[in-house]
C-alpha cells in the first residue's frame, strides 16, 4: 500500500515535488489545474457552451468510459500515475474538487442561461452545464472507477462494504450525470371538461407532441375548515401570531380570542350570499361562511353578524370588533386535491399501432405511469381555490432513472454495512 | 384508542425508557442491571408502538396525516434507532439523547392538543416525510457529538494530554452519523421524485446536504490514509460541522436559498 514515511524519516529524505510516490500536494495541483482548464475553456467558448448529452451520446460515452477505466486499471500495475490514481490522496483532490464546484452552487444563485459578467463567464452561473464541472465530473468517475475495481477483482468478502459504497456511488452519480441530457419534464395545463391533448411544454414554452393525450373530467380538492383570526381593520391583515391566535371553525365552537368571546352560531362550508345573509349553496363559486355572535367582556356588548373568507364570486366579509380591529375569516387550505383524467396512449409493437384507451386519478405524492412517463399532480389555479377551472400536471420522462435507483440501493445496503461495522480497527 | 389516551400512553413511554437508561447507568456490581435495564427499555417503546397501533385502527387509515401523528412516529423511531444503536454499539449516553429527543417530541405534542388532528399540507403527506426527518435528526445528534470530540480532543492537545482513544470514538461516530446522512439523502432523494417530479434538482439544501456528505466523506478518507495525524483529523471534525450547521440553519440566510422548497417560513 502506500508508504508512511515517519517524521526523521521525512527530514532525511524530503520528498521532492512529483517525486513518486505523490500525496496530497500533487493531487491538489492537478485539482486546481484542471479547475483553472476548466474555467478558462469556459471563457473561451464565450459561456456558450450549456453541456448536456443525449441519447445516445450519453451511452457510448459511458461505454467509453467505461472502457478506459478498465485500461488504465491494466496499466496500473506498471505506471505510477495510473496507480496513485486509485490512492487515497487522488480521492480526496477529486472529491474536493468537485466539492468546490457544489460550493459555488451553494453561494450563487444558478440562473442557467440568464446569468451575466464575469461568473457566467466562467460558468459559475450554472455550475451543471459548464466544462469546469463537466472536468470534475471525469476526474472523479476516473478515480472512483479505478478504485472499485482494484479493491473488487478479485473479489473477496471482506472488500463488500467497500464495493457496495463505491461502486454504489459510482452507478448513482455516472447515471445521473449523463441521464440527465435525457430527462424531460414538461407540463400540461388541462381544463375541466376540455378536449385530448397530447402536446406538453418544457420550462421555456418549447413544445412536445408525445404519444400519450390526456384530458381532465374533473378537479377536485378537499379542503380543511376556515379559521378566524383578529384582523385589522384597514387592511386586513392578521394580527399577533399566527398559530396561537388562529381558531378553526365548527358549528357550535365557543371560544376566547383577545377580550371577546366567541360563538359560532353557524357554519357553512359552501354558501352563497345575498343581501349579506349567507345560504347554503355548492354551486361554482361558493364561499365558506360562518354566523358569529360575540361579545365583548369588556363592555358587556353583544353583537353578531356573518364573516366569510370569500371567493371569486363573493367578497371577503369581515365582523367588525371595534376601530381598530375585526374578526375575519381565513381562506381554507388544501388537505388533497387530485385530477381526475382521461388518456389515450399509444403503443407501436412490430409496425402495428394500438391505442390503449383508460381513466384515472391522479394525486399529490400519487403519480401515475404511462408509456415512460410519470405524471404527477402539480397544482391549479389557486384564485380560484377548488373551484379552479384547470389543473397543471407534471410529466417526468427518465430512462435512466432504474440504473440511478440500483445504484442507490447498492449505496443504501453500503449504509447499512459501515453503521454495523463502524470503524473496527486492527 | 384515540388522543384522549395519549397524555397517559406518553407518560408510561418515557418513564419506562428513562428508567431504563437510568439503570443501565448504575454501578456494575448490581445484579441483573442490563436484563432489567433492557426490559425497561423495550416496553417503553412497546407501550409506545401499541399506541400507535392502536390508532392506526381507530381512524382506519395509516396514521400519517396530521402534525401530532407525525410527531408520534418521531418519539417512536428515536428510541428504535437509538435502541439498534445502544445493542450494537453500548453507547449508553446516547440513550440518554434518543430518549431526552422522545420526550421532548411526545412533550412538545402534549402541549399542541391542536396538532392532533391538524393535518399536513398535502406534499407531506407522504410515508418518506418522517424516515427522512428522523434519519437526519440522528445523523445530526450523532455528529455534533463527534465535533464535540473534535473540540475536547484540540482542548487536549493544546493545553493537556492527548488520548487517542478519543479519535478512535470520533471515527466509529462520523462512521455511524454518516451512514445516516446517506439515508437521509436517499430518502430525500427518493420522496423528491415521488413528490415534485425528479430525485435531485440541486435546491440549496439538496446542495448543502450533499457538501456536508462530501466533508464527512473526506473526513474518512483521511482518516484510513493518514491514521497517524491528529491535528488535521480533530480540526476537520470541528469545522465539518460547521457546514452541517449550514446546511441546517443557515440556509435560510443565504441569497442563493430564497426559492428553495426547504424554506418553510415565508
Amino acid at each position: 500500500m502506500e508508504n508512511i514515511t515517519t517524521s526523521t524519516e521525512q527530514s532525511v529524505n524530503k520528498r521532492k515535488f512529483w517525486q513518486f510516490p505523490w500525496s496530497y500536494r500533487e493531487g491538489f495541483t492537478i485539482a486546481l489545474a484542471l479547475l483553472l482548464a476548466g474555467f478558462i475553456l469556459e471563457a473561451l467558448t464565450y459561456g456558450g457552451i450549456f453541456f448536456r448529452l443525449h441519447y445516445p451520446t450519453n451511452v457510448i460515452t459511458l461505454l467509453v468510459l467505461v472502457n478506459i477505466i478498465f485500461l488504465l486499471h491494466l496499466y496500473s500495475k506498471t505506471n505510477r500515475v495510473i496507480r496513485w490514481m486509485s490512492s487515497v490522496p487522488s480521492a480526496v483532490s477529486s472529491i474536493s474538487l468537485f466539492v468546490f464546484l457544489a460550493l459555488l452552487i451553494g453561494f450563487i444563485p444558478q440562473n442557467a442561461e440568464k446569468g451575466s459578467g464575469f461568473l457566467k463567464t466562467i460558468g459559475a452561473s450554472h455550475v451543471t452545464t459548464s466544462i469546469p464541472f463537466v472536468i470534475s465530473q471525469l476526474y472523479l468517475f476516473i478515480t472512483l472507477g479505478l478504485v472499485t475495481i482494484r479493491r473488487s477483482v478479485p473479489f473477496k468478502g471482506k472488500n463488500i462494504g467497500f464495493f457496495l459504497n463505491h461502486a454504489g456511488l459510482w452507478i448513482t452519480l455516472v447515471a445521473a450525470s449523463l441521464g440527465s441530457g435525457d430527462l424531460l419534464r414538461l407540463q400540461m395545463i388541462l381544463k375541466e371538461g376540455g378536449e385530448y391533448t397530447n402536446v406538453a411544454y418544457n420550462s421555456e414554452g418549447k413544445s412536445y407532441p408525445l404519444t400519450i393525450a390526456l384530458r381532465l373530467k374533473d378537479f377536485k380538492m378537499e379542503e380543511y375548515n376556515p379559521k378566524i383570526a383578529i384582523v385589522d381593520s384597514k387592511t386586513n391583515e392578521i394580527k399577533g401570531k399566527k398559530d396561537k391566535n388562529m381558531m378553526e371553525v365548527s358549528k357550535g365552537l365557543h371560544t376566547m380570542i383577545g377580550h371577546w368571546n366567541i360563538y359560532i352560531k353557524d357554519f357553512y362550508s359552501d354558501a352563497y350570499a345575498a343581501d349579506s345573509i349567507y345560504k347554503p349553496n355548492n354551486k361554482i363559486g361558493s364561499a365558506p361562511a360562518a354566523y358569529l355572535s360575540v361579545k365583548n367582556i369588556l363592555t358587556d356588548k353583544t353583537f353578531s353578524g356573518w364573516i366569510s373568507s370569500g371567493s371569486f364570486l363573493f367578497p371577503f366579509k369581515a365582523l367588525k370588533l371595534d376601530n381598530n380591529l375585526s374578526l375575519g375569516m381565513s381562506v381554507p387550505e388544501p388537505k388533497k386535491f387530485s385530477s381526475d383524467i382521461e388518456y389515450l396512449a399509444k403503443h407501436e409493437k412490430q409496425g402495428n399501432t394500438t391505442v390503449e384507451q383508460g381513466k384515472t386519478t391522479i394525486e399529490v405524492n400519487k403519480p401515475f405511469k404511462l408509456n415512460g412517463w410519470k405524471i404527477y399532480q402539480s397544482s391549479y389555479e389557486s384564485e380560484f381555490g377548488k373551484w379552479s377551472p384547470s389543473s397543471t400536471l407534471d410529466l417526468v420522462y427518465d430512462r435512466w432513472l432504474p440504473v440511478v435507483y440500483f445504484g442507490i440501493l447498492l449505496l443504501m445496503a453500503g449504509a447499512v454495512y459501515i453503521f454495523w461495522m463502524g470503524r473496527k480497527l486492527n | 384508542m384515540t388522543w384522549i389516551n395519549f397524555p397517559l400512553y406518553a407518560l408510561i413511554t418515557i418513564l419506562l425508557t428513562a428508567a431504563g437508561v437510568v439503570i443501565l447507568f448504575l454501578p456494575e456490581r448490581v445484579k441483573f442491571k442490563m436484563i432489567i435495564g433492557n426490559i425497561l427499555l423495550f416496553c417503553g417503546v412497546f407501550v409506545l408502538g401499541c399506541f400507535i397501533a392502536l390508532l392506526w385502527m381507530t381512524v382506519a387509515r395509516p396514521p400519517l396525516r396530521t402534525l401530532g401523528e407525525t410527531r408520534l412516529w418521531y418519539s417512536f423511531f428515536i428510541l428504535v434507532l437509538g435502541l439498534i444503536i445502544w445493542f450494537r454499539w453500548k453507547y449508553k449516553w446516547f440513550m440518554i439523547i434518543t430518549t431526552a429527543f422522545a420526550g421532548l417530541f411526545l412533550l412538545i405534542n402534549y402541549m399542541n392538543p391542536e396538532g392532533y388532528d391538524k393535518a399536513l399540507m398535502p406534499a407531506l403527506q407522504s410515508p418518506w416525510f418522517i424516515p427522512h426527518v428522523i434519519v437526519y435528526i440522528l445523523a445530526y445528534a450523532i455528529l455534533a457529538v463527534s465535533s464535540l470530540v473534535g473540540f475536547i480532543g484540540l482542548y487536549k492537545l493544546y493545553f493537556k494530554e492527548y488520548d487517542d482513544t478519543l479519535l478512535h470514538l470520533g471515527d466509529n461516530l462520523v462512521y455511524i452519523g454518516f451512514a445516516f446522512l446517506t439515508f437521509g439523502l436517499i430518502f430525500g432523494a427518493l420522496w423528491a421524485k415521488v413528490a415534485w417530479g425528479h430525485y435531485w434538482t440541486w435546491d440549496p439544501k439538496e446542495t448543502w446536504a450533499f457538501l456536508t456528505w462530501f466533508a464527512y466523506l473526506i473526513y474518512m478518507h483521511f482518516r484510513f490514509y493518514q491514521p497517524k495525524k491528529i491535528k488535521v483529523p480533530l480540526w476537520t471534525l470541528s469545522l465539518a460541522f460547521i457546514i452541517l450547521l449550514i446546511c441546517w440553519f443557515g440556509i435560510n440566510y443565504l441569497p442563493s436559498a430564497q426559492n428553495s422548497v426547504h424554506i418553510y417560513a415565508r
